[in-house]
Formats: structure tokens, sequence, C-alpha cells
């Protein structure tokens, strides 16, 4: 993303009143990239704030500008041992002329090869065709080499050397004047040939509107930069249609769920109901649910709590029921023996004879001072009473002890027999089949509780306490398999709900971002429209201009030049009207029309200012085109070089005719190809003058054989007669407004030399017979002479000095030439 | 040697100095080579048909060059008159200017060639034989 593009884009969210909504940052991260719309969507990470971006680097004007010198070609396609083809570099048309198969070119593929590394016809023709890059007459290196010059900045040569037998096999390079040769790659030409495309075969200038409406709208909308904003689009595209999936799938992902809920068995686990109920929420409700999953504590009234704590139940243990029947046993058996006596007497009596002790020790005397007898209190009496206290005493304690051990195996019988847990009474509505008997068992041994009597007591437990072990065991086992089967039943909705709840926890996030994206995505489409126009206005104007030079006699005029629409409808509408009457252009028009067309759509895009070319290369454009579109290809192509170095390479004369004929600037160039692919490559004069030349060179040449000079240079001296005669005959007529066609019937039909002069001096072909008289009244008698030399000539060795018939053909042939 | 003989050196000669242009062009003639050649080639073609008809049938070696060609096809085997003929059309007009035209190919030089030369070999077989 370009930082311009940001300060344009931010400006204009400001002038909109947009720039604080959400979105507005939604629209900032996607300019930074996927990865940063990601970050904001998924991880809540804000774009960095962009800077206003400099502009000043490229304000001025276009960038310097890459002009050709010369292409050099060696062992490449049609191209044998090395050739060279030398051009002007700076704006100018140069016409490269050569018959199909001359290797012209192989010239042009040879100079797109080395900048792109890729070719047109090579990427959408066989591998055959690709396979055969290499020149079969050329065994030694292989070699491409260009020199350019770029403006301000001086030579730059790139070159290619072949390693191997592969295209890919090589390395092209890069040396500028005084520098060391580095990558091509360096130049970062990449993006700029790609966008500004300077080259155009004739297979492309035919597919560019063949290949549909979208395709040429990628074509024009990356040379117009277009491609950023398209790629904008997409990022909130793509983020959109992966976030309304996201919550697509968690939404399928939760019906699946309530499926599995609704088809499992009935299992009375209220779990499944609340699954359910979280998961038929609009928003889900994920805390129920991971709650849920991870199996926290269900609300104690639940069925599930209340099978987990009857599960955990213990029964009395055997063993200590056993002791405790022992104990209140003994209890009893110690309290039967000592009943009848008393603690509490036996205990007052022993203070009551203490207290006597005490009085008869402080006070003496033998007579008991309660009863009055005398004479009891004696020595005796004392050591009888002192033991008797003893023994009062030790009854007291053994009576407490029988008590106390008593309530001690009561207390152990309530220890050992809790009351009935609550549990068991709200388990009633569980459907557990043993709940009854343990109730039944736990509530009868309990009443043990209640006794008084340790015998009892211990009648009761031993009665009551195996059932209950029993009972409570069957029901503890009971309620742990109804706990293990509704683990079963819940366990794969759980598993399912923990594996789903990711996904719903991005879906939640996602269903909010797509809010936001859709709005970005709406003023976004609004920006890029009002973009597209601006940029688009510059080819608009010019292609409809250039459009209007090639239509000549064409009645399908074209109103419109437009880009429209997104995605799957992008287009470049061409609005045509056929003598009026709107039409769809691609329907419409012939090829060579088309062809026209898809020119006045290409050159402007490889004029645009931002190129960093300044020479367009185009390979035949004139296939498919009649005469006078020709004229009119050969304005604009004039046109487009008084700014571009403009080389267009043609396999007839019709370009460089029209080019001379209508006195437009330009150097034209002749390839040919000679056995083992020889390439020769000159330039040339008008026919006329080139005809002569040849015969010139052949007469000076002294590598040719005299008798062969003799046999070929009338034969050059007659064409350029006849091409004199037919420039004469078709400069008259077309001034006059005959058709380009009709002439060029005329002239095919009246191709020999003397049907020709006819045409030329009387505008009548018919009037041969009058030719020799006519040419010695208006030329002299050396004209007659010359023009009977010539064609005879054409057939046997000519008898006379072949200079002279040289000069004197060249005098006829101004004559004729200067014909009105 | 008869004087069919000679006028056939010559027909050789050319066809010869046609095909030397074609390998090795005089460095100074440029481009000028395939018309030339042509040029040669054709010349080759008619001594070569005058020659034949002057030996065999004297007087049609005076009719035009068509339709001494056409006549061919009553001596010689029928595809070598035919090619013949075929080859004389487009030498000729590769030797006469053409709108937009431009010289013959090496390769297309090379057919014609091959059809002269076999010409060359079916008139002399001819001659020879008386």
């Amino acid at each position: 993303m370009t930082a311009d593009l940001q300060t344009r884009v931010v400006e204009r969210l400001n002038e909109t009143g947009h720039d604080s909504e959400a979105w507005a940052l939604v629209l900032l991260a996607a300019l930074e990239g996927p990865e940063a719309l990601t970050r904001l969507l998924d991880d809540g990470v804000e774009p960095p704030t962009p800077q206003r971006a400099g502009r000043d680097e490229q304000a001025a004007g276009e960038p310097p500008g890459v002009y050709v010198s010369s292409i050099s070609v060696c062992g490449f396609r049609g191209i044998g041992p090395t050739a060279t083809l030398p051009l002007r570099p700076g704006p100018g048309l140069t016409l490269v002329v050569g018959r199909n198969g001359c290797g012209k070119s192989s010239f042009a593929e040879a100079l797109e090869f080395l900048l792109t590394g890729r070719n047109f016809r090579w990427h959408s023709r066989t591998k055959a065709w690709v396979d055969g890059w290499r020149n079969l007459h050329h065994d030694g290196p292989r070699s491409i080499r260009a020199e350019l010059v770029v403006e301000g900045k001086g030579p730059l040569v790139v070159s290619r050397r072949w390693t191997g037998d592969e295209l890919e096999d090589g390395e092209t390079t890069v040396v500028a004047s005084g520098e060391k040769a580095r990558p091509f790659e360096s130049l970062d030409w990449k993006g700029a040939l790609e966008t500004c495309r300077p080259f155009l075969s004739y297979n492309e200038l035919g597919s560019l509107l063949e290949d549909g409406p979208s395709k040429l709208y990628d074509a024009v909308s990356s040379a117009l930069g277009l491609d950023e904003l398209v790629e904008v689009q997409r990022v909130l595209a793509d983020a959109m249609k992966l976030r309304k999936q996201r919550v697509d799938d968690a939404k399928k992902g939760a019906q699946a769920i309530v499926r599995l809920i609704e088809q499992a068995p009935a299992s009375g686990d209220e779990r499944f109901e609340a699954a359910a109920a979280a998961l038929k929420k609009r928003d889900w409700d994920l805390e129920a649910l991971e709650k849920l999953v991870a199996g926290e504590p269900a609300p104690q009234e639940s069925a599930t709590a209340v099978l987990r704590e009857i599960a955990n139940l213990v029964p009395p243990d055997i063993d200590s029921a056993a002791d405790v029947v022992r104990q209140l046993r003994e209890a009893h058996a110690a309290c039967s023996a000592l009943e009848g006596s008393s603690a509490g007497r036996a205990q007052q009596r022993a203070q009551l004879l203490k207290t006597a002790l005490q009085y008869h020790e402080a006070h003496g005397g033998a007579d008991c001072p309660v009863c009055g007898t005398a004479g009891v209190l004696s020595a005796d009496w004392f050591e009888a009473t002192r033991q008797e206290i003893a023994a009062l005493e030790q009854e007291a304690a053994e009576v407490r002890r029988a008590f106390a051990a008593r309530e001690a195996a009561l207390q152990s019988v309530r220890t050992l027999v809790p009351p009935e847990p609550p549990v068991l009474g709200r388990a009633t509505e569980i459907g557990l089949t043993k709940l009854a008997d343990a109730r039944r068992a736990w509530a009868g041994l309990a009443e043990a509780r209640e006794m008084t009597s340790p015998a009892a007591a211990a009648d009761h437990l031993e009665a009551g306490v195996l059932e209950l072990v029993e009972a409570l065991k069957t029901l503890v086992d009971e309620a742990r398999a109804e706990l293990a089967r509704r683990e079963d039943l819940w366990r794969p909705v759980a598993v399912a709900i923990a594996g789903w709840l990711q996904a719903a926890r991005q879906a939640k996030r996602a269903r909010a971002s797509v809010a936001d994206l859709r709005e970005a995505d709406k003023w976004w489409k609004a920006f890029v429209d009002v973009e597209r126009n601006a940029r688009f206005e510059p080819i608009r104007a010019r292609a409809r201009e250039t459009w209007e030079q090639l239509r000549l006699q064409s009645n399908v005029s074209l109103d419109e030049v437009g880009l429209e629409g997104t995605g799957q409808k992008r287009k470049v509408a061409l609005r045509v009207t056929v003598d009026g009457t709107p039409a769809e252009a691609v329907g419409v028009m012939s090829q060579g029309e088309l062809h026209a067309l898809a020119l006045s759509l290409f050159l402007p895009r490889a004029m645009l200012p931002e190129s960093p070319f300044r020479f367009i290369a185009i390979d035949d454009p004139v296939q498919s085109m009649d005469p006078a579109r020709v004229d009119g290809l050969a304005r604009v192509l004039a046109d487009a070089a008084r700014t571009r170095q403009v080389i267009v390479f043609t396999h007839d004369d019709r370009l460089p005719d029209a080019v001379r004929r209508l006195g437009l600037p330009a150097t034209i160039l002749r390839v040919s190809r000679r056995d083992r692919s020889v390439v020769d490559v000159h330039e040339a004069a008008d026919p006329v003058l080139g005809y002569l030349d040849d015969a010139r060179a052949v007469a000076k040449a002294g590598e040719v054989p005299v008798d062969v000079v003799r046999r070929v240079v009338p034969g050059f001296c007659r064409s350029a007669i006849e091409a004199a005669c037919m420039e004469v005959v078709r400069r008259r007529r077309l001034k006059r407004g005959e058709p380009h066609d009709a002439v060029e019937q005329l002239l095919a039909a009246n191709g020999k030399t003397h049907p020709l002069m006819a045409l030329a001096l009387f505008d009548d072909e018919s009037k041969a017979s009058d030719v020799y008289a006519t040419l010695r009244n208006r030329f002299g008698p050396a004209a007659a002479d010359v023009f009977r030399a010539c064609k005879e000539g054409a057939h046997e060795a000519c008898a006379g000095e072949v200079d002279d018939l040289i000069f004197r053909a060249e005098s006829l042939a101004k004559s004729v030439r200067a014909l009105a | 040697m008869t004087a069919a003989g000679t006028e056939s050196t010559v027909a050789r000669d050319l066809l010869a100095a046609s095909e030397r242009l074609m390998r090795q062009p005089a460095a100074a003639a440029g481009g000028t080579w395939p018309r030339a050649a042509a040029l040669l080639a054709r010349q080759a073609l008619e001594v070569a048909v005058k020659t034949f008809w002057a030996y065999v049938a004297p007087g049609t070696d005076e009719a035009p060059m068509r339709a001494q060609l056409l006549c061919l096809e009553g001596w010689l085997p029928a595809p070598v008159a035919r090619d013949a003929y075929q080859a004389w059309a487009a030498l000729s007009r590769a030797a006469h200017h053409h709108a937009y035209e431009l010289p013959p190919t090496a390769d297309e030089l090379a057919v014609w060639r091959r059809s002269v030369a076999k010409v060359l070999e079916a008139t002399e077989r001819v001659w020879g034989r008386g």
C-alpha cells in the first residue's frame, strides 16, 4: 500500500466525517493488508496511525524515462549469428519491416523477454512453442543485449547470456556506464513493466478485447494503479467472507449439538436441557456452556448433585456396630449388677459416717451423739466405720462408672447410626428403585437412637444394621450406575460443546466485525469509484481521440469508454453506436476495427506519465487492417511518436507506404533472413530510391560477376519505375476521394510495367499502346528507350552499360513521380 | 558443344549465381539479394525453356513465355511442367514491384529454385537424347 493512497484515504475519511467510526479503523487496517486486518479484528491490535506521505518525491512531471538504443540478438528464436537492430533513442517512429519469419519479431520478443522475462506469446502458447526459443542454426553461446538510455542518467546495458538449453538457464544483468554489472532485478522495473506494459503483439491485441471485458478491465486497471484499490476491496471481502463463514459454521455447529441433545435418549439429566437452552439463545450463553462442560458443581437440588451425594453415602461399619452392641451389652450387665444400689445413697452415708468420725475425734466419748446409745463408740466401731466409709465410696464410684458407660454406649449408637441423610428425602423424584428399601432400613435402624435401654438398643442394632448396610450399598450402587449412565450420555455432548466453544467465541467476535466490514466496504466502493474515474480520465480522452483517427470510414462510433463494476461484473464498457444505433462493441466490430480499438486503449495506457518507459514496442498491429485504417494507424503512431519512442514491427509494406505517402517522419528498417538464420537489418529509403540503390549496390559491389549484374540490374530499374507509377496513381486517385480498396484493386489488376505506366501517364490502363509515343514526347527519346530496356532487360542480360541504365531509369522515375 | 549445350550452361550459371547470392550475399548488396536472386532464377528458367523449344520445336521459343511454359506439359513429366509454371509465376511476381509486398524469403526462393533445377534436368534429358 502506498503511503500516498493512505493519506488520501485518511483525508477523505475526515472530509466525509467518518474518521471516528469504528469501521474507519477497520478500513485503515485493510489498507495495511490482510494480516493487519486480522490482527485488528481477531486480536484487537490497532493498525499504526498512518503517516502523512511526503508527496514531494514524485511531485513534478514524469519519472526519468527509458529509451532503447539497440537490440542485439544471438541464437534466439529466428536469429542465428548476432544481429543488431539499431534504434534512435528518443521520441520518434521506427518501422521495422520484414516478411513473416524473417526474424523481425525475434527482436521484439528478445527485448520483451529480456525486460519482462516472459512474453505474452510464450505465456499463452504450447510447451513446444516455448521450447523452441533456441535458434536451430546456431551452436555457440546465446544472448540478448539491449542498450538503453535513461533520461538524465545515461546509458544502461541490459543483457542476458544463456548457460543451458532451457529458457530459464541464464542470467540477466544490467550495467550502467562506469559501474559493475548487477542483477537486472535491482532495477525494480517489475511493477512498471506489468502495469504500463510497453509491449504489445498482434496476438495480444486480438486477445485484449476477445478475452472478455473483465480481462480488459484488469489490463487497464493495473496500468492505472487501480490494483491496489481492488486489493483493499479484496482484503475486505475476504475478511467478511471468512467471518460470515465463521458465524455460519458456529451456527451449524450449535444446531448440530442441539440435534445431538434432542436425539439423546431421555436421561433426566438436566444438563441437556441447560445446554440446549444456552445454545438456542441468539448469542449463545457461552459462560453457562463453559461451566457445563467444565463439570462445575451442579446446583444442590439437581439430580446430578443428589446422585453424587447418594453415591458417596457410607453405610454404618459392621465391625463398629458389633463393638457398639458389645459396649451396650456390657453397660447393661454392669448396670444390672448394681441394681438396687444407689450411688447417691452410698455417697451420702459415707459422708454421714465421715462426719461422725470427725465428731468423735474432736469430742471423744463412747455414746452415740445421735441416738444416745451409750458405750457404742468404741475403737472397734471407729475401725469398722472407717472401713465402711471406704466400701461405700467404692460402691458409689462403681455405680457412677456403670451409668457413664451406659450413656457412652447409647451415644455410640447415635454416632453409628446418624439420622437419615436429607439427600434421601430429595431423591424421591429421580426414580431410584432401591431408595424406598434403604430409607425404610435407615428409619428402622435410626429408632435405636431414641432408645434408653442399652439392651434394647443392642438388640435393635444387631437386628437391623445388616439390613441397612445391604440396602444402602444397593442404593449407592444404583446411584453410581445411574450417574455413569448419565455421564455416558452426556460425555459426547460435552465433548462436542468443548470442541465448538472456540469457534463460537470467534464467531461472536466475527459477527461484530461483519457489520464494520460491511460499512468499510460500502465507503471504500464509493471511494474507488471516484478514484477510478479520476485516474481513467486521461485514457478515456485519448482512447476516443485515437479511435476517431483509426475509425475512418467505419460506421461504428465510440461514444464512451468507461471502467465499470467490480468483482465479477468489472468491465471496460465500450459504448458504441453503429450509424447512430447503440450496440455492443465486440459484437459489431470487424477484426480490424477491434484491433484498432484495442490499440486505442493500449497506447494511452503505455503512454501514462507514471511509466518509466519512453518506448513502446508494437508487433504487427496492421495485420487484418484494411489499407484505409492503416493510414489512420500511421497518423496515430506518428502522433504518439512525438513524445515516445514508438517501435513498430510489421510484416508488409502498408504501414511504411502510408507513412511515406502521408509525409510522416519515420525511420524504416528492413529485416531479411538468409539461409541458416543469418539476419540482415538495413535502413530503407522509399521504394523507388530503394530499388535504384539496390541496383547501384549490385553494380558497384565488384563481388557480383558482371554477367549477373547485367541480368539483375534491369529488373531493379523496372521495379523502381513501377513503384514510381504506383505512387503517382495512388496519390492521384486517393486525392480525388476514391476509396482505398478500389485503388488497390486497380493497381493489383494492372501490376505489369506497361499498364502501370499507362495508368500513370493517362490515368487509363487501356491506353497502353500510346505509352512509348507519349514517353518520347513528354520526357524525350531516352525515356522511351530506358523504359524498353528495363522491360526487356528484366528477362535477359541488358546490352548497354548498367550505370547508364540506372542513371536513366532514375531520371524517368523522377519524371513519373512529378506527374500530377 | 552444341548451341543448346552452351545455352544450357548459361541457364545453370544463372541458377548457380542465384544460389550464391542467397548463401554469400555481396556485402554491399545488403538487402537486395532476395529480389536479385529471384531475377536470376527466373532468367535461368526462361533461358532453359527457350533453349528447349529452339531444339525440339523451333519457333515456339518466339511465343510469349506463358505460352511456352503451358506447352511444356506435353513434353515433360506433368509435375515438373506444373512446378515450372508455378515457379515462373511466383518469380515473376517477385521481380515486379507490388504494392505493400516485401521481397521473397529465403525459404520461398529455395522452393522455386528447386523447381527451376528440375526443369533444367528434364529439358537437358530431352535434348540430350537427340
